[in-house]
């Protein structure tokens, strides 16, 4: 049954072949494109050639480097409308009252954010195969090399690609799940997208209103809420990823003679959230933004 | 055990003095094997009731259930039911054969073989590999009564399937429907505006307004308890002839000359010819008409 339902979602989803080609198959035939570019620019420049075989590239870089992607701005827009289309599509064709009679609507929507995750992590499985295939083909073309060897694999490399792949996968639901939320709810595809991307913009500066509330109040309990917000702990499990450590909350705090802030001065500075903390924060909100999701259109009467 | 049944069933959308009633106290209850055909004006409340009946929509008060199943957010008894609601409606970017293929697997299973049968019932075979973006209105409502039977369910809901059809096409959907009844025996709970057709193929039915049932029982039963049947007469002399009938039967002059209108059951006929010809008229013609289900449909909800 539910192998059943997730195939009639991925047959929507690979179906869509406008949505799939602008939203999703840019990445690894990005990946691809700038690999030729690259062979382009090693072959015909002696500069870029000398470079390439100076300081070769790393598979194990090029490997984590697209991981970085849906926590971006540019990969949260496309998973923004990405979702917003899987979910608000559905009143736009006027195909949940053929969905409904067939299957419960938690199954339904589930189902969808599930589809919706696999497909973005495999895509970006192949958007790295393929950019660590066509950067070491580019590397060898040049007669560079492309370290490292096997068994000279650092020893975070294996931690680092599993913190990125978990760090990943939690953005893409959460950021789904704003779009999910805000498409069951205005039932349109176009204030999907829209609010949606206010959305992830009002996430990404809500540091600077902590900020601003901090400079007016005097209150640390306001740059200290920055802790809870989905940008600070996916930047922070990358922090742990890459140097094991975390992130400071706030950094730029320690602001002089601005114009908004004064002579601002966190300190104490905050402590950052440990790694199993961060962890819990993303998996709690991604549960609360996918239940809440389901708990909207569950109570929903779909009159399209 | 009714196939569908509904109790109170109300639906209002807003509050306070922005409150409508959509649908106010329903009781409906439809045998197993029942072709219900369920009609009222535009607004009456129909498609609102359709969607309760599918859980499309909560009710305010009230409930459905499907053989014996609460229908509220209980996804087992929808699932015996294939509908078909306000025209079809599909993925557009699909083609007709990838529609059924993701309806069927959102149900969980899809039968290949059933689908080409459904297929070369509705008569899509040769197109249904094409898009349904590029279907025409008839295509897409035969599509939506192909996915309605996909899964092979015991009632039916039909929202105008005849609707975009051209003459041809209407007279196969009804034969379809009817077959479908006869020998599957499902139940068919059929909303139409072609009220003609309703009585060609449904047994009971159901006259809504106003959100309101205002009529409900055996095609047959309905139109003899509504009204007697006209017979208009061809006679002569028309004086001699009124002369006899009146008083037992309301007698009305007709439309032509020599031309009487009379109120009165099939089974009068008899007698009326007897006194007319025990009176020395002579009979030149008979039309007996029978009240149809729009002269019915009309004097309900006039």
């Amino acid at each position: 049954m539910i192998g059943s339902l997730f195939r009639a979602e991925w047959k929507k989803v690979t179906g869509n072949r406008w949505l799939v080609g602008c939203l999703i198959w840019i990445w690894p035939l990005g990946a691809l494109s700038v690999a030729l570019g690259l062979l382009l620019l090693g072959i015909l420049s002696d500069d870029i050639h000398q470079r390439m075989i100076d300081n070769p590239a790393r598979w194990t870089d090029s490997s984590l480097l697209f991981w970085t992607i849906p926590n971006s701005i540019i990969g949260r827009l496309i998973i923004i409308c990405f979702a917003t289309v899987l979910f608000a599509g559905e009143y736009r064709w006027g195909t949940w009252k053929n969905l409904l009679p067939r299957q419960g609507r938690l199954t339904l929507i589930v189902m969808k954010f599930i589809t919706l995750a696999v497909f973005i992590m495999l895509v970006f499985v192949l958007t790295s195969l393929v950019w660590v295939l066509a950067r070491g083909v580019v590397q060898l073309s040049v007669g560079g090399a492309y370290p490292p060897a096997l068994d000279e694999i650092p020893s975070n490399y294996w931690r680092r690609l599993v913190l990125q792949l978990i760090t990943a996968f939690l953005s893409t639901l959460i950021i789904a799940g704003i779009a999910a939320l805000i498409a069951l709810v205005t039932r349109s595809i176009i204030a999907g997208v829209v609010v949606g991307l206010g959305a992830a913009v009002i996430d990404g500066v809500i540091g600077a209103a902590l900020l601003i509330f901090y400079a007016a109040s005097g209150l640390r309990f306001f740059p200290s809420l920055f802790r809870f917000t989905i940008t600070y702990n996916v930047d922070n499990l990358l922090n742990w990823a890459l140097s094991q450590e975390s992130s400071p909350v706030l950094s730029n705090i320690d602001i002089q003679n601005n114009e908004i802030f004064g002579n601002l001065k966190l300190d104490p500075p905050l402590a950052g959230n440990s790694m199993p903390v961060s962890l819990l924060i993303l998996v709690l909100w991604m549960l609360l933004l996918v239940g809440l999701a389901a708990y909207s259109f569950y109570r929903q009467d779909i009159t399209e | 055990m009714y196939a569908i049944e509904c109790r109170q069933l109300s639906k209002t959308y807003g509050r306070g003095r922005r409150a409508r009633h959509a649908v106010r106290g329903l009781n409906l209850s439809i045998e197993p094997q029942q072709v219900f055909g369920f009609l009222g004006p535009n607004g009456a409340g129909k498609t609102t009731t359709i969607r309760l009946l599918l859980d499309l929509i909560q009710p305010t008060q009230g409930e459905v259930y499907i053989f014996g199943q609460q229908v509220r957010r209980n996804p087992a008894a929808v699932r015996q039911v294939g509908a078909f609601i306000e025209g079809a409606s599909f993925y557009p970017y699909l083609s007709g054969w990838d529609n059924l293929m993701v309806f069927g697997r959102t149900f969980g299973a899809f039968d290949t073989h059933r689908a080409h049968e459904l297929i070369e019932a509705v008569g899509l075979k040769g197109r249904e590999k094409d898009k349904t973006g590029k279907y025409s209105t008839g295509m897409k409502q035969r599509l939506g009564i192909a996915t309605a039977l996909l899964h092979d369910p015991p009632v039916l809901i039909l929202d105008e399937p005849t609707s975009g059809l051209d003459p041809a096409g209407i007279r196969e959907m009804r034969d379809f429907i009817r077959q479908l009844a006869r020998d599957q025996g499902k139940t068919v709970f059929l909303s139409s505006h072609q009220l003609s057709e309703v009585q060609q193929v449904c047994d009971h039915v159901g006259i809504i307004h106003q959100g309101q049932l205002l009529a409900e029982g055996e095609v047959a039963t309905l139109l003899k308890n509504a009204s007697n049947p006209q017979l208009t007469l061809e006679v002569k002399p028309l004086e001699q002839a009124r002369a006899a009938l009146i008083g037992k039967w309301a007698v009305q002059a007709g439309s032509g000359p020599d031309r009487l209108v009379i109120s009165a059951p099939y089974e009068d006929i008899p007698a009326i010819i007897r006194a007319l010809v025990a009176a020395d008229v002579d009979v030149y013609g008979m039309e007996h008409r029978q009240t149809s289900l729009e002269d019915f449909f009309l004097s309900v909800t006039a």
